[in-house]
């Protein structure tokens, strides 16, 4: 074999890797997709019905009486946590990267910058556990009756607190994971904006806060939206964290913003080991099915990333 | 004008002096000008006077400090530490390198057209509206006004009033530059600097460029750094040439193209260094 075809096969188990899981994933969880249907994604019931039952079959499919799947609960708590990471990564980000940019002198830049990348660096479990040490006692004990007291005229602000394990604590963990990225990718972007449209900015009266916030930012408006879905892709397939802040809700659609969730990565992970009670295995296909749903989000979403930061002149966006 | 009165050959100094009399009164007076990034001097000792209304132009070989001196006029090397301006550039009884002058009112007042074009990511409109908005309350109706005049002013109205909407980064090279011109004379300064205007541009919208300055001098003064000769000799009323950080001498165009007092200046615009 040429040297050349040996790297164009290296080069090729790359993205049939990629067909090969999807593939996988919907051969697998095939008898789950028959058995659910479109319900599957509407309904708020994941039951495996009576373990202890004689497993029945219906329509082909070998299954327990009473079994029933919906992940709209999973569905909805993935989006509000993603959502609610965002709402606070974004502005956060964005803030970070103008300061590294352009308020902090050379040296001192380099080792904040530093910092913010290797804060990416920190493993998910970790950022896990220290939400569930430090940041569940904190926010269910102190903050969130004052989050309440002040805003709770806004209903999903109002009352009952419960115990800090829930949908803005995912939230906030979330939104620390994807900060040093936005912060990171976008003061690149900051830095590489020509110094000669600041100049003409301020030649024209702009003051530094005025030339980065009207001229400069304006520049990189790209950038900003494509690292944004990138993010978000990060957010949405974000596991172990999540897993351990959010409270593991089970058939339960969030009341307020404090409510406990569950996601679909998180899901996956806590609910494996009871599926393998179900005899006929169709609990784990269908587990199976919400890592379909979740790869076919997660993968639409990062490949529209990739091509408005492709589209934006940047080329070697970070994972 | 130049005060540099050194070694003049008697001949050439009856010339100078009648055409001396074109010359208007100083917008702006630099008398003794130092300059210097970090420790490096880039400026020794400067005088020129900038006549009202009219185009100086400054030429010499790159890293005379023709390009430098433009940027102390709207105080640019404020923007780096490290740059720093010792001496007197007079307007209006103020020397405006002194720390206390407000620097954006200042720059309302001095305007900068910049080597390459600099469109602001933004709509034509908005790249207008933008500097005057930094100055100026103005409501809808008055901006639209005042965008309107800035763009007829720039010869540019009639290539753009039907998609001001759109992004000036679709516009052309020259085009650009122009609308860099409009938005310059936007906030209506009384000083313009252009730092070689043309050496991006393509002959025609140099043409036009040139064509512009000439008649913006109407209402403007105007410096202009060059490094086309034949751009000074076409649209400056007086030329000064800069050699290593020093003026060598400055007078009208017409004396300096025909009848240099300088060794140095005949060989740089004869072509024998630079």
């Amino acid at each position: 074999m040429s040297f050349r075809r040996l790297l164009a096969l290296f080069a090729g188990v790359l993205p049939a890797s990629l067909v090969a899981v999807i593939l996988f994933l919907a051969i697998y969880s095939w008898p789950a997709v028959r058995f659910n249907g479109l319900g599957f994604v509407a309904r708020t019931t994941w039951n495996l019905g009576n373990t202890y039952g004689d497993p029945i079959v219906r329509n082909g499919v070998a299954q327990l009486p009473g079994a029933q799947y919906g992940i709209l609960f999973l569905i909805v708590g993935t989006l509000l946590s993603t959502l609610i990471a965002l709402l606070l990564a974004v502005p956060t980000g964005v803030g970070a990267a103008i300061f590294l940019a352009e308020a902090v002198p050379g040296r001192l830049r380099l080792w904040l910058s530093f910092l913010v990348e290797l804060l990416a660096a920190v493993p998910s479990v970790v950022f896990g556990l220290w939400g569930y040490a430090v940041l569940i006692p904190l926010l269910g004990q102190h903050v969130f009756p004052v989050l309440g007291r002040l805003l709770g005229w806004i209903p999903i602000f109002a009352p009952p607190y419960g115990s800090g394990y829930g949908l803005l604590t995912a939230g906030i963990v979330l939104s620390l994971m994807i900060v040093p990225l936005i912060a990171a990718t976008l003061r690149d972007a900051i830095l590489a904006e020509p110094m000669v449209v600041r100049e003409a900015a301020a030649a024209l009266g702009a003051t530094r806060f005025e030339t980065v916030w009207k001229v400069v930012l304006p520049g990189v408006r790209k950038i900003l939206i494509g690292v944004t879905i990138l993010a978000m892709g990060r957010a949405l397939g974000e596991t172990m964290a999540v897993l351990m802040v959010s409270g593991n809700a089970l058939n339960y659609l969030p009341g307020n913003i404090y409510s406990p969730i569950s996601t679909m990565a998180a899901f996956i992970v806590s609910q494996l080991d009871s599926a393998l009670q179900d005899p006929t295995g169709l609990a784990v296909r269908s587990l199976a099915e919400v890592a379909l749903v979740l790869s076919v989000i997660s993968v639409g979403v990062n490949a529209m990333a990739r091509l408005v930061l492709y589209r934006a002149g940047l080329r070697g966006a970070r994972v | 004008m130049n005060v540099d009165s050194g070694m003049e050959r008697p001949g050439v100094a009856v010339g100078r002096l009648s055409e001396q009399a074109a010359l208007a009164g100083p917008r702006i007076s630099i008398r003794n000008l130092n300059f210097f990034y970090g420790t490096t001097q880039a400026l020794k000792g400067i005088a020129l006077d900038l006549p009202d209304r009219q185009v100086t132009g400054m030429i010499g070989p790159s890293g005379c400090g023709k390009s430098t001196l433009l940027r102390v006029l709207n105080r640019m090397y404020d923007l780096y530490p490290g740059q720093r301006a010792a001496g007197e550039v007079m307007m209006d009884g103020q020397n405006i390198i002194s720390p206390d002058v407000d620097v954006i009112a200042l720059r309302a007042r001095i305007g900068m057209v910049f080597q390459k074009p600099t469109p602001f990511p933004m709509s034509i409109h908005e790249n207008i509206a933008f500097g005057v908005r930094l100055h100026e309350k103005l409501s809808k109706a008055r901006m639209d006004e005042r965008v309107e005049q800035a763009l007829s002013r720039a010869a540019l109205w009639d290539e753009v009033k039907d998609r001001l909407g759109a992004s000036a980064l679709g516009l052309s090279g020259g085009q650009q530059q122009r609308l860099v011109i409009a938005r310059t004379i936007a906030i209506r300064p009384e000083v313009i600097l252009f730092d070689e205007p043309t050496s991006a541009l393509d002959p025609i919208s140099t043409m036009k460029i040139e064509e512009l300055i000439d008649e913006l001098k109407s209402e403007f003064t105007i410096a202009l750094v060059t490094h086309n000769m034949q751009q000074a000799a076409r649209i400056a009323d007086q030329v000064a040439f800069f050699y290593l950080g020093e003026l060598v001498e400055a007078s009208t165009a017409a004396q300096m193209f025909t009848a240099p007092r300088e060794k140095r200046t005949q060989d740089y615009i004869t072509g024998r260094f630079g």
